[in-house]
């Protein structure tokens, strides 16, 4: 079916078919869905410092032994309809039957003190740099958006503006998180607002054209292979402008759909700030600007973020360590800072599912992955890594209202977090059996493949 | 790194480490689709059997199967089957020439090129991604003895080239340029499949460039730190003033100045002025952006630019002048300073080398000599790329990765191990006689030298005080010990506690050099066990200079599951004979180290399982209390064999013995100084350099093994200096 699209027919259908879309989908995603076209897939990672207690994901009823320690050797399931979340993640209830609650997956290959840093979304030792990829950008190059991966984040001061310690884009090379809203809005949505960060973008477009040429001359100077070097430097600066003109293509979604640039952007609080990089996301992610995002609240050893405006002007270490603040507990502090970061990941799905894709909404072909850089605590373990899953990432996945509680570490059915991510890599069209180091700790375990549990 | 637990996972994964990061590098070009099934097979049939036929079915089809390859019956569906890594040595064979072999008619450029698009579409389809070793990483293959025939007189070949920075260069050239500016990242890493890092041809892609503009802008912003203060610029931080000018908004700059600025720009990133039209354009590029943008910001994307120069990124090695009558040219005296810098250090030339090459110092062989001398002698000169190579050829540094249970052994500190085999090595570089000798039989160590004193005082410290306690409250003390204090790394020496001189002599009948290292044993062994193939590997490639085939892909055997059998006996089941042709050339060679345990401390006895003993330990109800083991004398026989230099050749009782033996042939001194050659080429030698080689190797013998005297002949060498260019024209 070949149906030419006016953009009057695009207002009109989003008018009729979800009269509280507020997002306008883009032109392309509504003529890919008329051509009979898969919509595409987005993956949103929500990376929060200071570890993720198990216990934060058992809802009512769900029990465990005193000591913490599982010792199953077969998936245990429960669903999650008529329970309740625990009240750490009570923010993500209007989600619950698209909530999958995964205990049990181990990570002990990265396993360090504060943070697995790289470790987390690469599944390798924590201190040794960028080993090898991490799943955020392997997924964002499988499924690329204009921007192949985003990464968007805070930490704890306003000026330090990049987190290199959650993503990487290969050995040796870390992907950064940008971690200034200011900044990240400039780079993604510069080009539709006026003033100087139109003026910058312009520039960075002059800057493309200069180097291009620059190169091509360089070129005349050289032959045979040397010449293909530079090739593959001139491609790239041409590269950088196509790209700088898509996103000057579809400047009317992204005008439509950038956040406002208000007090959030100016007034750095440290909510302000988190808040701000989940609209920017979630801008990024309706404008088609990029399918994969990466949300960091601190993360990387010892990057811990303080939020006096919830009542926690400590950084999580001190909570950490179990120290309260006037009034909480340091559990409390726990929950606190989690209900926020639900709410704030509530929100984006709200928004998600406010955007008309194909049959339903872009929530339906999105998952959001929520886990922390720190696995199961303060001070890790990594036998198990608790991880929130929402949604399904078109239909990929089975997380309709389900709590799973994995085979314990050293059990023979035991999987990895590698084993989760193959998983991600298979649902997205490009599987691969192996993912990051093995656990030297499992060496009698086959640790290849799926978790095929959550595979639909 | 987790060494996976069979050998031959082991070597795969060596090997195929490569594959992922040129996996990596294809995936950024998302252009090329796989093709269908059908397209692959209709082609296959349509383009690449008439080839077949015509060229190798002969030998390798229904009528004869030689090396056990029949094509007809290769699996040309690589998704369906295994062929895959047959495929790719069938490529690999016709790419390198070796097939077919001499006196037969070779394959067309259109013939190979049909096959290898092909192969590598099919292979994509397929979801496989093998690579074969690179030419860069097999340097071996150029047979010794003709490298080292005094007649030898192939021509020169080493082509004209841009080499990417290393990652190293890079990173000394933002600290020299950057002064603390936040956000900038190193955006290049090593190609990952060379033999030493800062070799091969790797690519300046999309990411990189990304990154490289990211961070040409925030080192720019800190340049032009400023503050306004009623329209005029004030430094901040020491902002210079030629860019100051440039930001002032009531008084604009004049053309003259804003030409004094792209100087300074290109000064200061370049070491040179920028050319007339250069100067050109960067002025015109800046009024542009000025108008356009505003004057911060267009001064700022100006400014940036100059460090994304071709000139900037990549090394030249190009050549300049006229060609002699061999068709070579001599690096431009520019080129020269620079390589000669990038050499020895990872920082730009100093005032005085580039001074020398405008003076023309460098335009002969004897200036350059000096050049060299000079560096090597200026004890204020950081050289860290001398280290390096010690590091990377032999390998140790990878300690650090080889992940230990510290229930195995709390005493293990991979680091401290490390920092040893460095300092040793520095020790024998400083004495600079006998070098390689001395690396591959020296008995001297230094054990945990930079805490040793230390912990030893903090020890007696501790022990005092508990002591004094215990003295005190004998009671309470009772069955109390001494707090522990740091690791006792002095154990991985077999020594009983820290030296108190450091170099120490070890028992010359347990060690003999860096291979007797606890840092190089360790570099390569397992997570619980010696690693006896891939040392073996390393004898065989890096002393003996052979070649070990490429595992076959397809080969996954395990070493069996056996833990009340010795590493040699799991081994055995490496000379099934299909096995044994590559594992010969390791096995003899790696098992002679079976005299240390993976911790690299000398041992006499090897511990296994003791199944019957396990068997009968249990508690009155019956109830197991775990594996007992036992001890059984270590078998660290092995030999030297099958080098192509039977003068070499014999059977060794342990790996002391083997070291000595090796370390007095003139062979494996020839195989270290092609190592040598490599790294200080960034490439591999061909039968071309047989003159500089033939002539280091000289240089190095004649000065009583001196490694500064191996670099300045490395350094000062035709393959160093000249390049035949590689213009449209001479194809």
């Amino acid at each position: 079916m070949n149906v030419a699209l006016t953009r009057r027919d695009i207002l009109k259908n989003v008018a009729f078919g979800a009269g509280a879309s507020f997002f306008t989908p883009l032109l392309g995603q509504l003529a890919a869905h008329a051509a009979g076209q898969a919509p595409r897939q987005r993956v949103v990672f929500v990376v929060q410092s200071n570890g993720m207690s198990p216990r934060h994901l058992m809802p009512s009823g769900v029990e465990r032994p005193k000591s913490g320690k599982m010792s199953n050797d077969r998936l245990e399931e429960v669903t999650l309809k008529d329970r309740e979340l625990h009240a750490a993640l009570e923010p993500l209830t209007p989600f619950k039957d698209r909530l999958a609650l995964v205990q049990g997956l181990s990570g002990r290959i990265a396993l360090s003190d504060h943070s697995a840093n790289l470790g987390a979304l690469g599944c390798y030792p924590a201190n040794k740099g960028a080993l090898a990829q991490t799943i955020d950008v392997a997924l964002g190059e499988a499924n690329p958006g204009i921007i192949p991966h985003v990464g968007l984040g805070i930490l704890e001061r306003p000026e330090q503006t990049l987190n290199y310690q959650i993503s990487a884009a290969g050995p040796g090379k870390v992907a950064p998180i940008q971690c200034s809203p200011e900044l990240a809005f400039k780079s993604l949505f510069g080009s539709v607002t006026g003033g100087a960060s139109r003026q910058a973008f312009d520039r960075r477009t002059n800057l493309l054209d200069f180097m291009a040429e620059d190169v091509k001359r360089a070129q005349a100077a050289v032959a045979g292979e040397e010449k293909q070097k530079l090739d593959s430097y001139l491609e790239a600066f041409e590269a950088l402008r196509d790209r700088q003109a898509k996103i000057d293509a579809i400047q009317n979604d992204l005008r439509k759909n950038a956040p406002k640039l208000d007090d959030k952007f100016k007034k750095p609080t440290e909510c302000n700030r988190l808040e701000a990089q989940f609209e920017i996301a979630a801008a990024a992610l309706i404008t088609g600007l990029t399918n994969v995002v990466t949300l960091s609240s601190g993360g990387g050893g010892q990057q811990y973020i303080a939020f006096p405006e919830l009542g926690i002007p400590v950084g999580g270490h001190h909570y950490g360590h179990g120290g309260g603040v006037p009034g909480k507990t340091y559990e409390d502090c726990f929950v606190t800072v989690r209900q926020f970061h639900c709410k704030m990941i509530a929100k984006l799905a709200q928004t998600l599912a406010t955007v008309k894709e194909g049959d339903g909404t872009l929530l339906d072909n999105t998952l959001i992955v929520y886990l922390s850089d720190s696995g199961d605590g303060h001070h890790p373990q990594l036998h198990e890594w608790p991880v929130v899953l929402l949604g399904n990432l078109g239909g990929k996945l089975k997380t309709a209202g389900r709590y799973l509680q994995f085979p314990a570490y050293g059990s023979k059915n035991h999987r990895t977090m590698a084993n989760f991510y193959c998983t991600l890599l298979h649902a997205v069209g490009k599987p691969r059996d192996k993912f990051g180091v093995n656990d030297p700790g499992l060496k009698d375990l086959d640790q290849t493949g799926v978790v095929a549990e959550l595979l639909a | 790194m987790h060494p996976p637990t069979s050998a031959h996972t082991l070597l795969a994964a060596l090997l195929l480490s490569t594959a992922t990061v040129g996996l990596l590098t294809a995936q950024s070009d998302p252009k090329a689709a796989p093709p269908t099934l059908e397209a692959s097979m209709a082609a296959y049939k349509g383009r690449i059997t008439p080839i077949l036929v015509k060229h190798c079915n002969g030998c390798h089809g229904s009528k004869a199967v030689k090396g056990d390859l029949d094509l007809e019956q290769l699996e040309p569906d690589m998704k369906a089957s295994a062929s895959a890594a047959r495929w790719v040595v069938v490529l690999d064979k016709l790419v390198m020439g070796e097939m077919p072999p001499q006196g037969k008619p070779r394959l067309s450029d259109e013939e190979i090129k049909a096959v290898s698009a092909w192969v590598h579409g099919e292979m994509k389809r397929a979801n496989k991604h093998l690579a074969r070793r690179e030419a860069y990483a097999n340097g071996n293959v150029v047979p010794h003895h003709l490298l080292f025939d005094p007649k030898q007189n192939a021509p020169f070949d080493a082509a004209a080239r841009l080499r990417r920075l290393s990652p190293d260069i890079y990173a000394g050239f933002t600290a020299d340029l950057a002064k603390g500016a936040s956000g900038v990242a190193q955006p290049f890493s090593p190609e990952g499949k060379t033999t030493f890092k800062d070799m091969g041809a790797p690519k300046v892609d999309e990411p990189i460039t990304g990154l490289l503009i990211r961070n040409a802008l925030a080192i720019v912003t800190q340049q032009t730190n400023h503050k306004m203060e009623d329209g005029v610029a004030k430094g901040v931080g020491g902002t210079p003033k030629e860019f100051l000018r440039l930001l002032d908004e009531k008084n604009p700059a004049s053309e003259p100045e804003v030409a004094a600025a792209v100087k300074l720009q290109f000064d200061r990133v370049l070491k040179r002025q920028p050319t007339e039209g250069e100067l050109a354009k960067f002025v015109a590029l800046m009024d542009k952006n000025i108008k356009d943008a505003g004057r911060v910001t267009g001064v700022r994307y100006t400014l940036a630019a100059v460090y994304l120069l071709p000139e900037a990124i990549f090394r030249y090695e190009l050549g300049a002048g006229e060609a002699d009558a061999q068709g070579r040219v001599r690096l431009a005296p520019r080129e020269i300073a620079y390589a000669l810098a990038y050499a020895l250090t990872d920082r730009r030339p100093d005032a005085w080398l580039l001074a020398d090459a405008d003076q023309g110092k460098l335009n002969a062989k004897e200036g350059v000599e000096q050049a060299v001398r000079k560096m090597l002698d200026d004890p204020k000169l950081p050289k860290p790329r001398i280290m390096r190579f010690f590091r990377e050829y032999f390998g140790y540094e990878q300690a650090r990765e080889v992940f230990k249970e510290d229930k195995d052994n709390p005493e293990h500190d991979a680091r401290a191990l490390v920092e040893d085999t460095d300092k040793l090595v520095e020790y024998i570089l400083d004495k600079d006689k006998q070098v390689l000798r001395e690396l591959l039989t020296t008995n001297k160590s230094f054990v945990a030298y930079k805490t040793a004193a230390d912990t030893k005082k903090k020890r007696a410290a501790e022990l005092a005080k508990f002591e004094e306690q215990k003295a005190k409250e004998p009671e309470k003390f009772k069955n109390k010990l001494p707090p522990r204090v740091g690791r006792s790394v002095y154990t991985a020496y077999n020594l009983t506690d820290f030296p108190d001189q450091q170099p120490v002599e070890l028992p010359a009948e347990q060690r003999a050099g860096i291979l007797t290292q606890p840092a190089w044993l360790v570099a390569w062994s397992q997570s619980t066990d010696n690693h006896a193939i891939h040392r073996g590997k390393w004898v065989r490639e890096r002393l003996l200079g052979n070649v070990v085939p490429d595992i076959p892909i397809t080969v996954d055997a395990q070493l069996p599951q056996a833990p009340e059998k010795t590493l040699r006996q799991r081994m055995a089941v490496t000379q099934e004979e299909y096995c044994w042709k590559c594992h010969q050339l390791m096995n003899p060679v790696g098992l002679p180290f079976e005299i240390y345990d993976h911790f690299g401390r000398y041992r006499t006895e090897e511990v296994v399982l003791d199944p019957q003993a396990t068997e009968k330990n249990r508690d009155a109800k019956g109830k197991a209390l775990g594996p007992v083991n036992r001890g059984v004398p270590v078998n660290a026989a092995g030999a030297i064999g099958l080098t192509g230099d039977s003068r070499m050749e014999s059977e060794v009782k342990n790996a002391v013995e083997m070291l000595h033996k090796l370390a007095a042939s003139e062979r494996v001194e020839q195989v270290f100084v092609r190592h040598a050659f490599r790294y200080w080429m960034g490439r591999n030698e061909s039968l071309g350099d047989a003159p500089s080689l033939q002539a280091a190797h000289k240089s190095y013998r004649e000065n009583d093994g001196s490694m500064k005297a191996l670099i300045v002949a490395l350094l000062s060498s035709d393959s160093f200096l000249y390049r035949v260019p590689t213009t449209e024209k001479a194809k």
